[in-house]
């Protein structure tokens, strides 16, 4: 049951990405903010938010670009991270959740333009009601197009958190607890890899004062 | 300012509540996103509260909605400005100007360019990255939980201030000025609001950098280095081959690989 919550909850912020508000809850710090206080590990939380914000800084969900889902991705991360903090292989754990949400942004990408085209079809039924004058259905139709985003999106999350508990499970029973520490330094590379993807960012910008 | 077109009967005038309902749902802009129309439902759907004010009949009502329905993209934010331009020139063409509906298809066809670039470089490019940065860097300084909400809070602010701002002014310029608009979307009038981003940003970069070293020193010489090794090697991957995952890939593995060459299987 909690499992659905928690996927519910990431479909729904996953809504602000470009459906709805775009307020930004949706970006890895605040959404792991949420998922913190819903696990009620907010420390923990916000340290997989700060490090999976960086990564996805500088992608833009502009246009027609088949972006990745890295919010979607950065909260299947964080969920599998706070899911089993209480295990005594963090590092282990940390690398699970990394591959997932990096792969889960990578599925997304591809559930989102699948949504698009979902959206065409639902395009055929406005034009349709707006020709009859039927200006309530057209709400109606674009509230049905937010609600199989958020399906979309609930449903890869919920595959998503499935498939993490399984491998940890695997990784449990047949790898030794010692192990953890050889997956201690994958924390570090990341912070790095998060930087890397910044100086672009800076680069672009200073270029224009140059 | 231009002088607005005074040609509407007082009974069919646009209301600031009408304006504030386009306001709120404008947040639901991208709602149906698609690779036709692209954002033209949720542009047609946030006039649908001018629609029911200016027009009862319904020919003059299929009419609107055809207008609106047709091919139209911009920036989130910034098609407030489309949107208050659009009720503008509804009003016009409710008060009988004939012309004004080519008007209106030709001055959104305009605006698909403009809005996009302008909302791309102010928000996405500047804005969002370096208030999110600034907000790491914050949250960086703290492990106090109350503390680090105030700054997720603060950080939340920073963001949706200038967001709601171009939101809500946009719409209101975009009537104001109708055709005019142009005069309001040249880049200079955002580069004191791009400047200070810039800045605070990369400030905020800087901070949290000296802390994150800070921090990897007392945890140990070795993680610092792997951390400036896999600084050093997404660098020039990505800079050379602008592929994300196959960066992010190589680093994972060599994430892994250097824990078992120090610490072994």
């Amino acid at each position: 049951m909690f499992r659905i919550l928690i996927s519910s909850l990431i479909g729904l912020l996953g809504l602000d990405t470009t459906i709805a508000f775009q307020v930004m809850i949706s970006q890895p710090i605040f959404s792991a903010g949420i998922l913190g206080l819903v696990y009620g590990n907010l420390p923990a939380a916000l340290e997989i938010g700060m490090m999976m914000q960086l990564l996805w800084l500088g992608i833009v969900p502009a246009g027609a670009t088949v972006f990745p889902e890295g919010n979607i991705g950065s909260m299947i991360t964080c969920a599998i991270v706070l899911d089993y903090s209480h295990l005594e292989i963090p590092n282990l754990v940390f690398a699970t959740a990394f591959a997932g949400g990096i792969i889960t942004s990578y599925i997304g990408a591809y559930v989102t333009v699948a949504d698009r085209k979902i959206n065409g079809r639902i395009l055929g039924l406005t034009l349709a009601a707006a020709r009859k004058a039927r200006f309530n259905q057209i709400t109606l139709l674009n509230l049905l197009s937010i609600f199989i985003y958020f399906i979309l999106m609930s449903l890869l999350a919920f595959i998503a958190l499935f498939i993490g508990d399984q491998v940890i499970e695997a990784l449990q029973t047949y790898l030794p607890a010692s192990m953890d520490k050889s997956f201690s330094l994958l924390k570090p590379a990341v912070w790095g890899l998060g930087i890397a993807l910044i100086i672009p960012i800076l680069y672009r910008e200073v270029k224009q004062y140059l | 300012m231009p002088e607005k077109e005074n040609k509407i009967p007082p009974k069919i005038r646009i209301r600031q509540w009408d304006i504030f309902r386009v306001f709120l749902r404008s947040f639901f802009v991208q709602s149906m996103w698609n690779y036709r129309s692209l954002i033209s439902v949720g542009f047609g759907i946030c006039l649908l509260p001018i629609l029911r004010r200016l027009h009862t009949d319904t020919e003059a009502r299929k009419a609107f909605m055809d207008r609106h329905l047709k091919y139209f993209n911009a920036h989130p934010y910034m098609a407030s400005y489309a949107l208050g331009v659009s009720i503008h020139l509804e009003e016009v063409i409710a008060a009988g100007d004939k012309d004004a509906p080519k008007k209106l298809l030709r001055m959104k066809e305009l605006l698909v360019g403009i809005l996009g670039a302008t909302g791309d470089q102010l928000f996405w490019s500047n804005i969002k990255p370096f208030s999110l940065v600034i907000g790491v860097s914050l949250l960086m300084l703290t492990v106090n939980p109350p503390m680090m909400l105030a700054m997720l809070a603060f950080t939340f602010l920073l963001y949706n201030i200038p967001h709601i701002y171009f939101r809500y002014n946009g719409l209101q310029e975009g009537y104001r000025y109708g055709m005019n608009i142009y005069q309001k979307l040249n880049e200079q009038r955002f580069q004191r609001l791009k400047n200070s981003y810039f800045f605070s940003g990369t400030c905020a970069f800087l901070l949290f950098l000296a802390i994150l070293i800070t921090k990897l020193i007392k945890v140990g010489w070795l993680e610092l280095s792997v951390m400036l090794g896999a600084l050093v090697v997404a660098v020039f991957l990505y800079r050379f081959t602008r592929k994300f995952y196959l960066t992010a890939a190589v680093i994972f593995i060599l994430g892994i690989l250097s824990g078992f060459i120090v610490y072994g299987v």
